[in-house]
């Protein structure tokens, strides 16, 4: 069989040593990464497994907020006490992802650094831009009901598929590196990337980088928010559009601070800072909420068989600002919406 | 190796949950993982060690393979052959009966493309893992592909042609009256057009086949099949035996009860779902082909994505629809122009028009059933398999015409309800389908529901829409043979070639031998799928118990009258001197008037060299009825809308169905649930994307075909409405295995039609083209 080279490391260090060579890749639940190979769209020369290494946990930082180890599955982390009562946005939006089988053996390192669902990804027969670098895009003109709508370039429209990292992007989240030059600290905002020219960088990890945690900074949003995850299967699917909301309100109901973001529609979380302050000081209604879904879906633009996304998204937006103000979120556990 | 179930494993169960309902006997194995299937065989019958065989597929559609370079996957260690269309051998034509493709061309015979995923190598190693990364290794060059080939019918419509026989013969074409005419009349017309996607089988076993040349030249295979007798014949004929090489000849089986040591041996014994999809498969002949070269015994399981290419599945059907009415709605014409996608090989179109035909009375019809053979794998049998389209195309355009004349949807049904099969004006053998329509309208609350469309609303404000449509499926029956044998020790052995496919054949037909023998559940044992058997038929169209019952119920008749003949005649007996027809047997024993009585094992036991054996043949007929025979039912949904993103929710299916006699109500519910289940997933899920430029089916995953989870199923209400269906079959019974998802995408749509106002005429039914419509 066609060999390749599988160490486990003993240590971060060893980890970041052994990864730093390139074609070769980190192994963590490998959900995403096995089925890479089996298709052969990843044909890495070694396996670094890192399940080994001391990322294992979820822990209190000073500033109040929570560090997620990379390597705690996205179920521990999503039934985790203090993740539910301190940040049930993010528990609801790993919950509303992939299957309980899945979430069990998925860590939250590997679902950062999970790579696209565009069938032509995954089709070594096919051109793709992001798996051979200059072979074109056979998404373009072809089966893109699925991609994206912002953020699309000439060369790429492939949509990254994380539920979890659109809620993380909603609160902020830091993501700590460890790589050959040593450590390092992304806003999750600059973590992943668009696909502009370069559309096999899914995101701006350097080579050997691996991802150690994820920082959650102290917020206040346990009452007022939601993820709402529009697929045209209930359970066991991607999003067609998802949207992570989190707000503050005064006892008037006033809005004192507001964080959206959309999951399936573009290369990486959207987030528009506009948007967010077009709500901000204002008492909920349909226009105040439909103005923020235009300012957060300005520029969007469809790719033929995607063209419904345009209104749905806004009309998902505007749903899920609702549910936030009312405290009413989502529930993935019945999952229908209601 | 026969397998066989008596059923030990069900003694620990809690009681059963309905009278006459023993639970499946192989359950248990199946659950615990016990139960094997080819996929799980690590060695062949006799114990030889199996090979690992990968097939190799085209990634073009059309054109021819300009060369094939093998040298890096012959060079891996373990690799044993490559086969492509230069090394395999040459096989003679065979016959598919199903009118599978394999019927028109067979596998690795020439260098010509036919279709996207197409086999064009075969790669055998010592394990699995050398075997696919040989496979990835072998380089296949194309010529240029052929720049007017076409992928969906869209694309392929100017190549319909007229279709005279669908399905397993029904006409293509029919006339009743004068249906252009009369339609151009009516004051009342509907005129629509439907699309429906074509979605695959999606199983959960793939296609997979064990298979073993002996030393004399005779080929075992064994195999997940619906037709072992069939596929050992397709293989005889491929591989060139004679009949001096003694084939199984079924018709020589069947009409002259000749027994056969045939040297083409087919054992299945358990299929993990085929609903059409297992039947005369490219893969049959892939693995012989590979192992025959080896000289030694091949296990080939196909991927999930060759079971879309290599395995059948359900084409895109264009649909149109006229209807013409009076002002009390009753029906003047009813036109059905249908146009199929047919495969670039194969003969197989899907019946469509048994609801135009077969539903409604009416004076004039017409059906006009087309073809277009597009540049893809060809389209096969599944669960319906027109049926569901043909019905959300008939039953959509009647639910308009409801709405167009202000009536309400089941009275237009009812004002058309046929009292004669309307195409051949034939009394029906039983047909208790008003009763169907009361019972489910009763059940589902159809009289409480505020007819006017878009009224409805659910606290949360999300639409509810109440639809409903008319199931039918033909009742067929084939020739089946069976043989049940009484030994000294009081228990029965049956025996029969018919097919475990997920359906409850083991239990049903165990249950049945049963009931007529007078024994006790566990005193029988069935013995199947395999062509050393007496022939059972095919495991098809909803007939399993239809064929396969008959014979049995026949044959173990016969063996009672025998049994009861011997101990009246039998001085050592108790019963001696009494007459045959003054006994029962029950639970084992035989009774007489005035409480004389004897046990069957007894009885037996006095003559311990002389069991009695019968055998039967039943369904020399096909089944040809001087009466109509369909089943049918009517089907209800209750649906939800989200009014924001138009995402459709099930809320409730409720089926009621009159299926004649009920053998098992257990096994015949999950029967109707399951295919209500995926009516439900042709109705909103459902979809086999494929790419127009390259004819590559995109979606060839389970992550991405989209079927049903728990999430999105509703609840499911099944009524079984008494039927009395003697006159049309000796165990009164009408095939239920397909019956219910003919009906549910209609009622979906309907439902969603009374919800939206939005009247969504193409499969599946998402989002998308909901939102397409302002509102
Ligand atoms: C059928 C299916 C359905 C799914 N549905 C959803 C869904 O609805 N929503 C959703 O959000 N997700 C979904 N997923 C994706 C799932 O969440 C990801 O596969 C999972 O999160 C990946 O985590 P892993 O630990 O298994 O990563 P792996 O498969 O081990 O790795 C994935 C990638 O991340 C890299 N990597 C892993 N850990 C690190 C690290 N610490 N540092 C740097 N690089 C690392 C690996 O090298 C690899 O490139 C689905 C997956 C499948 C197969
Ligand atoms: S959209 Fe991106 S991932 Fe998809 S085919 Fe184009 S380049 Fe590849």
């Amino acid at each position: 069989m066609r060999n390749f080279g599988y160490f486990r490391a003993a240590s971060a260090a060893e980890a970041v040593q052994a990864g730093a060579t390139p074609q070769v890749h980190y192994l963590a639940g490998g959900t995403n990464l096995v089925d890479l190979l089996k298709y052969r769209v990843e044909q890495p020369e070694a396996l670094v497994d890192i399940n080994r290494l001391p990322y294992g946990h979820i822990e209190e930082l000073p500033d109040g907020g929570l560090r997620l180890g990379a390597l705690v599955t996205n179920a521990a982390t999503a039934y985790d006490a203090r993740v539910q009562a301190r940040y049930p946005l993010l528990s609801s939006a790993i919950l509303a992802g992939a299957s309980a089988q899945l979430r069990n053996a998925a860590t939250n390192g590997g679902n950062l650094n999970q790579r696209t669902r565009c069938p032509y990804f995954y089709d070594v027969a096919a051109a793709c831009n992001k798996r051979e670098p200059g072979s074109g895009c056979a998404a373009l003109g072809g089966h893109n009901r699925d991609l994206a709508i912002l953020g699309t370039s000439e060369s790429c429209i492939a949509t990254f598929p994380s539920d979890m990292c659109v809620a993380l992007r909603v609160l902020d989240a830091q993501v700590r590196l460890l790589g050959p030059a040593g450590e390092r600290v992304v806003p999750i905002a600059e973590y992943h990337r668009l696909p502009g020219a370069e559309p096999w960088r899914d995101n701006n990890l350097l080579p050997g980088e691996l991802v150690t945690a994820i920082d959650l900074p102290p917020t206040d949003f346990g009452q007022h928010y939601t993820y709402l995850k529009i697929r045209d299967r209930l359970s066991y699917a991607f999003a067609l559009v998802s949207v992570a909301v989190a707000l503050r309100l005064d006892e008037a109901g006033h809005v004192l601070d507001a964080h959206l973001a959309l999951g399936g529609v573009a290369h990486k979380p959207w987030r528009v800072s506009e948007a967010e302050d077009l709500l901000t000081g204002q008492l909920p209604s349909a226009e105040v909420f439909g103005a923020a879904a235009d300012a957060l879906l300005a520029g969007a633009k469809g790719q033929g068989e995607n063209d419904f996304k345009l209104v749905l998204a806004r009309r998902a937006i505007v749903r899920a600002c609702w549910q936030a103000a009312a405290g009413t979120p989502q529930s993935q556990s019945d999952k229908h919406i209601r | 190796m026969v397998s066989d179930y008596s059923s030990p494993a069900n003694a620990k169960l809690p009681p059963l949950p309905a009278p006459g309902s023993p639970r499946r006997l192989e359950g248990h194995d199946k659950l615990t993982g016990r139960a094997r299937y080819a996929g799980d065989f690590t060695a062949d019958l006799t114990g030889g060690v199996l090979d690992a065989a990968v097939v190799v597929t085209s990634t073009q559609a059309t054109g021819r393979i300009l060369s094939i370079d093998a040298r890096a996957a012959s060079q891996l260690t373990g690799v044993r052959l490559v086969l492509t269309h230069e090394t395999a051998p040459r096989l003679h034509s065979v016959m598919a009966t199903n009118g599978a493709e394999i019927g028109d061309l067979l596998p690795l015979q020439d260098d010509k493309l036919h279709y996207y995923g197409q086999a064009v190598a075969v790669v055998v190693a010592d394990t699995l893992a050398t075997a696919r990364d040989a496979a990835a290794l072998v380089q296949v060059t194309y010529s240029a592909p052929e720049p007017d080939a076409a992928f969906t019918l869209a694309q392929g419509r100017g190549r319909a042609q007229d279709v005279k026989k669908v399905g397993a013969g029904d006409p293509g074409q029919v006339q009743v009256g004068h249906p252009e005419k009369a339609f151009a009349a009516a004051p009342h017309q509907v005129d629509m057009t439907f699309d429906t996607a074509a979605h695959h089988h999606n199983a959960m076993e793939p296609g997979a086949i064990v298979a073993a040349w002996d030393a004399d030249g005779g080929l075992t295979v064994h195999l997940p099949t619906q037709f072992s007798y069939g596929d050992a014949v397709i293989l005889g004929e491929a591989f060139g035996f004679g009949l001096k090489e003694r084939l199984p000849n079924i018709v020589a089986q069947v009409l002259g009860g000749i027994e056969f040591h045939h040297k083409v041996r087919v054992v299945s014994t358990m299929t993990g779902g085929a609903f059409g999809s297992k039947n005369a498969n490219v893969h049959l002949l892939l693995a012989p082909m590979a192992a025959k070269l080896t000289g030694r015994p091949v296990k080939l399981v196909l991927d999930r994505a060759q079971t879309f290419t290599l395995m059948p599945f359900r084409g895109e059907m264009h649909q149109r629809i006229r209807l013409g009415a009076d002002a009390e709605g009753r029906l003047q014409a009813v036109l059905h122009d249908a146009l199929l996608a047919k495969g670039t090989a194969g003969q197989f179109v899907a019946p469509i028009g048994e609801g135009t035909t077969k539903v409604y009375a009416t004076p004039n019809l017409g059906l006009h059933v087309q073809a277009a053979a597009l540049d893809t794998n060809a389209p096969g049998w599944m669960r319906g398999p027109g049926a569901p389209n043909g019905q959300f195309a008939l039953e959509s355009a009647l639910d308009t015409l409801a709405h167009q004349l202000d009536l309400d949807p089941l009275e237009i049904r009812l004002r058309n309800y046929a009292e004669t099969e309307p195409d051949t004006g034939k009394e029906w053998s039983s047909k208790a389908l008003r009763e169907c329509y009361a019972q489910g309208a009763a059940r589902v609350g159809w009289h409480h529901r505020n007819p006017q469309v878009g009224s409805m609303r659910a606290a949360n404000g999300r639409l509810i829409g109440y639809g409903m449509a008319t199931a039918i499926y033909p009742t067929l029956q084939l020739p089946a043979r069976a043989r049940v044998e009484l030994g000294a020790d009081g228990r029965a052995v049956v025996q029969t070639a018919n097919h475990e496919i997920g359906q409850g054949m083991i239990t049903a037909f165990t249950q049945l031998a049963a009931e007529t023998l007078g024994l006790p559940l566990e005193h029988v044992r069935l013995e199947w799928g395999d062509t050393r058997l007496p022939y059972g038929g095919m495991t098809v169209g909803s007939m399993t118990t239809l064929s396969g019952g008959a014979a049995i119920l026949e044959a173990a008749q016969q063996v009672q009258k025998a049994l009861l003949k011997r101990v009246v005649t039998d001085k050592a007996s108790p019963l001696h001197g009494l007459a045959p027809d003054e006994l029962r047997v029950e639970n084992g024993h035989m009774v007489g008037p005035g409480g004389a009585s004897e046990s069957v094992a007894a009885a037996m036991a006095r003559h311990p060299e002389a069991p009695i054996r019968e055998e039967a043949t039943t369904g020399r007929t096909m089944g040809h009825s001087s009466y109509g025979r369909e089943a049918f039912g009517a089907e209800f949904a209750v649906v939800s809308v989200d009014p924001d993103t138009m995402h459709v929710q099930v809320e409730r299916l409720v089926g009621a169905f009159a299926g004649g006699r009920i053998l098992n109500p257990l096994l015949v519910r999950s029967q109707l649930m399951g295919s209500m289940v995926w009516g439900l997933g042709q109705a909103l899920l459902e979809q086999s994307e494929m790419d127009e430029r390259t004819g590559h089916w995109l979606n060839d995953s389970l992550g991405e075909a989209l079927v049903p989870t728990n999430a999105d199923v509703a609840d499911i209400d099944v009524i079984l409405v008494e039927e009395d269906d003697s006159r049309g079959h000796p165990l009164g019974v009408k095939g239920l295995g397909e019956l219910g998802i003919t009906g549910v995408a209609a009622a979906i749509a309907n439902a969603i039609y009374h919800a939206t106002g939005q009247r969504i005429t193409s499969l599946p039914i998402t989002l998308d083209k909901l939102l397409a419509t302002p509102h």
